[in-house]
């Protein structure tokens, strides 16, 4: 737990520094010293406190923060140098990033249900500087949206807390570990209003529709590094407190009607993002749609139970390391051409080669082309569809998908072979290409080859939650 | 006493439909503060030195000072004094709030078999306030009251977690306060800046970004 | 005796009040103002006149006054007026009272309408929707008293009330707020209409009696004041209750100067609304009455 003073640390050096080759230095050591201590926790310690432990849930999250937030970090230092920021702005940034990533770190090992209510309420509180950062018109609207709705959406799942502790009245805690092993009969209504008020509070941090609308717009106006941030992990985050209480659910017996409201919020989801992806020209809003379209999946994922929630877990994977890659990726489009519509980028494979070569395998990873990750896990829930003989919903689920699929192809065939003429090519800063080099080493290594220690812990965690 | 208290809240929260100025709704926001207090007190079973003061300071020294010192501090940044006329008249407001208050009641009594926990008056109000938070948040202009109108939201889910008989940890409830502390200030700061760059705090601006 | 000192009172007492908030009005404004009698004097004078009728009204123009006052005068029976018993009573009374009284509206408007001036048709429709919102509340309150108490006439069930639990107490000063919204919107007070007002686009109630003269006016006049007192016998009863008669009688005229002292207040202090925003005032009436029923019907399945 001492560790966490470390970035404490860090951001005051920051802020009282406010030097920018002390914050490059910062963001580069906090990011490594992270990676370590999180292969530490969750490969060797057995952290088990009061309040916080590294359980089989939250190991594979864990993983996923570390690589994301080392890749991200990376980034950042290419984002900061690029432009023309006043040391205040540089040290916020800085400071932001890296208590966002401690903050995510504490609530995904919180084991409290309030704790973990806290928690997640200051990430919103945190990243608002984060989404501002360009001080534009747009980046305030999109700020106050994300603000004030996830605040509405938190609040909303402190209701669903509310009714979770008048379910378990008899237990006097809040701790995950005594709802699960509680004893006295309890109301189903209660779990079942309690399950309903989390699900749609969370699932609003989550991105699950139908109260999504502040993330396309917080996405896509916020920093690339930060849309990666917030893409890949803040959604996660939500997602864990869902999966945590959607536990508690099974043990009660509760499952078809968790299930139910999970399956009815993820195709919402997925239908929402199809209709959308298809109509919008600018790619970080397709991204973010997309990010809305995975969080369905693997909402539809978990509902499925069986072996659908080994795949949850693994699109969850899968999902954050590839939408990181993209939204970075995206972020060197951006810096090049200064425009946001697909239609009006010029051809990225003439102009920066290795940014294109990313960009499209990362795509081909979100669309789950083999050997990527995603292609396992939707695959995977593909086959649970068809051995619950729920033919109906595996068509509207491909249905979808393949909605999804054209309109990306369509973005990125644009995007790629634009017709436009741009000005000669331009150099590629080494910084701009290894991290989304490092995320997709990740996801479609571990979709090719699985090592044993990986494996065991994402199957600990689909056990985890299913028993 | 408490049953009093209950439509003192109640009557607070239909003050925001009555009213249209913007220093109104922050003395109600005051006073409700001060209300929630008298509820916790009147409610209280053992009295004891500690939580007493921990529900003073959360309530009469976030709610009824600190806040409100904030929002009125807000108002005076952005010189306005008056909520933007919708199309709304105040009178489809009141009749809103009622039909609010009236669910929330009926809700109450119909599920008053289930919810031997809790007072069904107490709920109803609870509830009802929530849903009006809600409400004032949908229906007003200003960001300023969309702030002020989730103050209400915040109250209501307060009260409502008065229900349980047992109280939230303390870590809990300060990590409540801090955040509910926070989230004024920030989105306060987000006021002023929108402000500074639209001339004006109505919500119609801000639809620059949508599909 | 209780009989003859009830009647006594019923032709007395409205003047008084009348006359009294007119004293508080004018002690406000620093005049010497009006005796206490003057609405009595008026009353005499008004009679003594006689009756102009316009050339194209029908009977009902003159019959109008008469039903008026005439359904006040029975409302006025089955209200405890100054003693905790009505003079008469019988299981269900709170729906004749009130239907007794929304007729004698029904008359006022239909006497206005058959003028055939647009101006008073006008005061009509204004009258017809504020009594809209009355009625509900009226009735909401009384049905919570009668859940209350179990018995279904007005001047049981107020003396069946039992102020020991608190629920009851909360009913109880809500009601008694109702019941002064109500005097001020039946009897035509400020802010919801302005009795001295001539200014033609904001009378309500002074345009709907704008024809009538004489007699006519007199009755109009002293069933206005009457309904008011109503309302005050039932604030006074709900308090004074199961106390003996000289405290009852003693508690009955309190009300009354303590009421006619706050609309004299109110009318020298407030302006009048403006009329969009009459209805919703009057709405808030329905308002309190949902909190009335709401806090019953609960506290008395929890018994706190």
């Amino acid at each position: 737990m001492l560790y966490f003073i470390l970035p404490l640390l860090f951001s005051l050096i920051s802020f009282t520094a406010k030097r920018k080759n002390i914050d490059y230095i910062i963001l580069v050591s906090n990011s490594v010293l992270n990676a370590i201590f999180t292969v530490y926790i969750v490969f060797i310690a057995n952290i088990n406190l009061k309040y916080f432990a590294v359980d089989a849930i939250s190991k594979p999250f864990l993983l996923i923060l570390s690589i994301v937030f080392f890749s991200s970090s990376l980034y950042s230092i290419y984002f900061l140098k690029k432009r023309e920021i006043d040391e205040r702005w540089h040290s916020i940034y800085t400071l932001c990033f890296i208590l966002f990533d401690s903050l995510m770190m504490l609530s995904l090992m919180s084991v409290h249900i309030g704790l973990y209510w806290v928690l997640l309420e200051a990430t919103t509180i945190l990243t608002a500087p984060l989404i501002y950062f360009n001080k534009t018109k747009h980046s305030l609207e999109a700020a106050w949206k994300y603000v004030f709705i996830c605040s509405i959406g938190i609040a909303i799942g402190f209701i669903g807390i509310i009714f979770l502790s008048i379910t378990f009245r008899h237990s006097e805690s809040l701790f995950f570990a005594d709802f699960y092993g509680y004893s006295d009969p309890v109301s189903s209504l209660f779990l079942k209003i309690a399950f309903l008020f989390i699900i749609v509070g969370f699932g609003t941090k989550a991105g699950l529709a139908p109260l999504h609308f502040w993330l396309p717009d917080a996405h896509s106006e916020a920093p690339s590094p930060v849309s990666a941030m917030l893409s890949a992990t803040l959604l996660n985050t939500a997602m864990i407190g869902i999966i945590r209480v959607l536990k508690a659910m099974y043990i009660f017996k509760e499952q078809y009607f968790a299930n139910t409201m999970l399956l009815l919020m993820g195709f919402m989801s997925l239908f929402v993002s199809a209709v959308f992806i298809l109509r919008i020209k600018n790619y970080k809003r397709i991204l973010a749609y997309s990010s809305i379209e995975n969080m369905g999946i693997i909402a539809v994922a978990l509902a499925s139970g069986g072996a659908g929630i080994l795949a949850g877990i693994i699109h969850t994977v899968s999902h954050s390391l590839l939408k990181a890659s993209l939204f970075l990726t995206s972020g060197n489009i951006l810096d090049r051409y200064e425009t946001k519509h697909y239609d009006e980028t010029g051809p990225v494979m003439k102009d920066m080669k290795m940014t294109g070569i990313v960009f499209g395998l990362s795509v081909f990873g979100i669309l789950a082309i083999p050997p990527s990750l995603s292609f396992l896990s939707e695959f995977k829930i593909m086959s649970v569809f068809i051995s619950g003989k729920n033919y109906f919903l595996m068509v509207l689920f491909m249905l979808l998908l393949t909605v999804v699929f054209y309109g990306f192809i369509k973005m990125l065939l644009t995007m790629m072979f634009g017709e436009k003429d741009f000005s000669a090519v331009k150099k590629e800063y080494i910084l701009q290409i290894l991290p989304q080099m490092l995320l997709l080493i990740f996801a479609f290594g571990l979709g090719l080859f699985m090592p044993s220690a990986v494996k065991q812990i994402l199957l600990d965690a689909a056990n985890w939650i299913g028993g | 006493m408490y049953y009093g208290l209950l439509v003192l809240f109640a009557l607070t929260v239909i003050y925001f439909s009555v009213t249209s100025r913007l220093r109104a709704y922050v003395n109600a926001l005051a006073a409700q503060g001060v209300i929630l207090f008298l509820i916790v007190l009147v409610n209280m079973k053992e009295t004891n030195f500690q939580s007493v003061i921990l529900i003073l300071i959360e309530t009469i020294g976030f709610k009824t000072i600190l806040i409100p010192y904030i929002l009125n501090k807000i108002i005076y940044q952005n010189e306005a004094s008056r909520e933007i006329d919708a199309g709304l008249s105040n009178f489809f407001s009141i009749l809103a709030m009622i039909a609010i208050f009236s669910f929330g009641f009926i809700l109450s009594f119909w599920t008053k078999e289930v919810l031997e926990y809790s007072n069904p008056f107490h709920f109803g109000v609870a509830f009802s306030s929530i849903i009006a938070g809600m409400y004032i948040i949908l229906t007003k202009k200003r960001l300023i009251t969309h702030i002020m109108g989730y103050m209400v939201f915040e109250n209501g889910i307060f009260l409502f977690s008065l229900t349980l008989l047992k109280e939230m940890p303390l870590i809990v409830n300060l990590g409540v306060l801090l955040e509910l502390f926070m989230i004024i200030f920030v989105s306060g700061f987000f006021v002023t800046k929108i402000k500074e760059s639209y001339n004006d705090d109505n919500i119609d601006n801000l639809t620059d970004l949508r599909d | 005796m209780h009989i003859i000192i009830s009647i006594f009172m019923i032709l007395t007492v409205p003047f008084l009040f009348a006359g009294l908030i007119n004293v508080v009005k004018s002690y406000w404004a620093g005049r010497m103002g009006p005796s206490l009698f003057q609405p009595f004097y008026d009353f005499i004078k008004l009679l003594k006149k006689s009756e102009a009728i316009g050339r194209r009204t029908t009977e009902i123009f003159s019959l109008g006054p008469v039903i008026y006052l005439s359904s006040v005068l029975t409302a006025v029976l089955f209200v405890p007026f100054g003693f905790n018993r009505s003079l008469f009573s019988f299981s269900g009374d709170f729906i004749f009272f009130a239907y007794i009284m929304a007729m004698g509206n029904f008359f006022m408007i239909l006497s206005a309408m058959d003028t055939g001036s647009s101006f008073e048709g006008m005061g009509a429709s204004r009258e017809a929707v504020f009594s809209l919102f009355i009625e509900p509340a009226l009735f909401i309150i009384l049905a919570s008293f009668i859940y209350l108490s179990g018995k279904t006439s007005i001047s049981s069930m107020i003396s069946a009330l039992n102020f020991t639990n608190s629920y009851t107490i909360v009913a109880s000063i809500l009601a008694i707020l109702a019941f002064f919204i109500m005097i001020l919107s039946e009897g035509k007070r400020v802010p919801v209409d302005d009795p001295n007002t001539h200014l033609e686009l904001t009378m309500i109630h002074e345009v709907m009696v704008l024809d009538h003269s004489g007699a006519s006016l007199a009755f109009v006049n002293y069933a206005t004041y009457l309904k008011m007192t109503i309302f005050n016998a039932l604030i006074s009863s709900v308090i004074f209750i199961e106390s003996g008669i000289f405290y009852s009688i003693a508690g009955f005229l309190a009300v009354n100067v303590l009421s006619a002292f706050l609309v004299g207040t109110l009318e020298s202090t407030l302006a009048r609304f403006r009329m969009s925003h009459i209805p919703q005032f009057l709405l808030l009436l329905i308002g309190i009455a949902i909190f009335i029923i709401s806090s019953v019907l609960m506290g008395r399945q929890r018994g706190i």
